[in-house]
């Protein structure tokens, strides 16, 4: 159903992606161009009225640590246009995490696929996307605590309750109780005295996370209101 | 002070606590020989000179689209020249790829076991064997990617982490896989395997 809506949507964007040379086909980029009223709308509702739990006290006998790969970003266009959701948020809780992914081959070797902790954050500003300042959103990061286990993933951590973040945002309708964040550490940046601080340093020149590193909210904001005006251009590959 | 015995006193240097990070080893050989500064290894599966690793990897999953990639993936380990050989087969220590949807931002992820795959040296850890898992939707964006994640995701199960050096060509770059590099290990890449198994650099 995905690839089918995929092609569907994003049909006249490969058109132009392949007509322009450009190979890189961003599936999410049907968000782009999704209509407000989609059932993407309810689910963000939705997320907003789903009770937040206590987080868990339970200290870990077990601690792993997890590395990831990510698709990269060059521009911030790239990444604002790929977004659902742009907003400026403070983590408020974390909901009880849950260990998704397939199942294991042999439960006596593996537990499992990773374990996913929703982050529930109240919305400061919005930059892109059909919510409002005051309201809840809530996405999934990688990691957290689960029974006696603790995943950690390398330079990505979970987000701080009490610290505000500009998070670029995604949704997979496979998971509609909570977006994700794009593209790990180059999709949500710490906000400190109005300016945005990359989550992994040193970061790589000219890579997004580089782009955007020290660089004052107001200045990127006034950058993505700009973008939000300009219709979109071809995607180009992320060649950093 | 040659390459080799420079990092090994200074690996030396950060299981004794002088050091915390491996990066700092990076650090530390970068000073006087920024060509070989990237070493990204922890968990040492140590192999003598002329010695072969045999490790299996499997692949699992509710996506089966990409299995033909994972594998030319895997192979690309083997056939460069490193001590590796990677054969398909689920066993006790295989490295088990699992391939479907996953609320990430992420193309594809390893857990290394027993080590954890921790960016800290994690002194005489042996690996064991990994869980890879691999984000179907978004390897999806690009063909070029459904075989570099399978390299890069291996290259951790081989202990190899996200190279120090944020300017390599690496197929460890964590969040540069640029769709339009090429497919084959790169130097760094292969002298970084070898560290950690050194049956080409420092053996034959
Ligand atoms: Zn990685």
């Amino acid at each position: 159903m995905k690839r089918n809506l995929k092609i569907s949507v994003a049909a006249a964007t490969v058109l132009v992606l392949a007509v322009s040379g450009s190979v890189r086909v961003a599936s999410r980029q049907r968000y782009a161009t999704a209509p407000k009223s989609s059932a993407k709308h309810i689910s963000a509702m939705s997320k907003r009225i789903t009770k937040p739990e206590t987080p868990s006290t339970i200290v870990p006998k077990l601690v792993l640590h997890s590395q990831a790969s990510y698709a990269g970003y060059a521009s911030l266009e790239g990444l604002y246009r790929e977004s659902v959701l742009v907003v400026a948020v403070t983590i408020t809780s974390y909901d009880k995490a849950y260990r998704g992914g397939e199942p294991p081959r042999s439960l006596a070797k593996d537990p499992g696929g990773p374990i996913f902790t929703p982050v529930r954050a109240v919305v400061n500003e919005v930059y892109k996307g059909d919510i409002r300042p005051r309201d809840t959103v809530v996405f999934d990061q990688t990691g957290g605590d689960l029974g006696d286990t603790r995943e950690i993933l390398d330079g990505d951590p979970l987000a701080v309750i009490g610290s505000s973040y500009l998070v670029f945002l995604g949704s997979f309708p496979e998971f509609p109780k909570a977006d994700y964040i794009l593209g790990g550490p180059s999709g949500r940046y710490l906000l400190t005295n109005g300016s945005l601080a990359s989550i992994e340093q040193p970061t790589r020149k000219g890579s997004i996370r580089d782009l955007l590193n020290g660089r004052s909210l107001s200045d990127v904001a006034a950058e993505m209101r700009q973008l939000s005006l300009t219709p979109p251009q071809p995607t180009t590959i992320a060649v950093q | 002070m040659p390459v080799r015995e420079e990092l090994t006193s200074c690996v030396q240097a950060a299981n004794n606590g002088v050091y915390n990070q491996v990066g700092s080893c990076l650090q530390y050989s970068q000073g006087t020989t920024p060509q070989i500064g990237r070493i990204s290894g922890r968990a040492v599966q140590q192999s003598g000179p002329g010695q072969i690793v045999n490790r299996n990897f499997s692949i699992t999953g509710s996506v089966s689209s990409y299995n033909s990639a994972i594998r030319a993936g895997a192979a690309a380990w083997t056939s460069s020249p490193t001590a590796i050989r990677y054969t398909e087969g689920f066993s006790a220590s295989s490295d088990d790829i699992y391939v479907g949807s996953y609320d990430g931002g992420w193309l594809g992820r390893t857990i290394e076991h027993p080590c954890g795959g921790t960016d800290f040296w994690v002194g005489n850890c042996t690996l064991s064997w990994s869980h890879v898992d691999y984000n179907a939707p978004n390897v999806d964006q690009h063909a070029q990617w459904a075989q570099q994640v399978s390299t890069h995701e291996l290259g951790h199960a081989l202990g190899l982490g996200h190279p120090f050096d944020l300017s390599v060509s690496s197929t460890m770059q964590s969040d540069l896989l640029d769709p339009g590099a090429s497919l084959n290990l790169t130097a760094y890449d292969i002298e970084s395997v070898n560290f950690n198994y050194p049956n080409w650099y420092f053996g034959i």
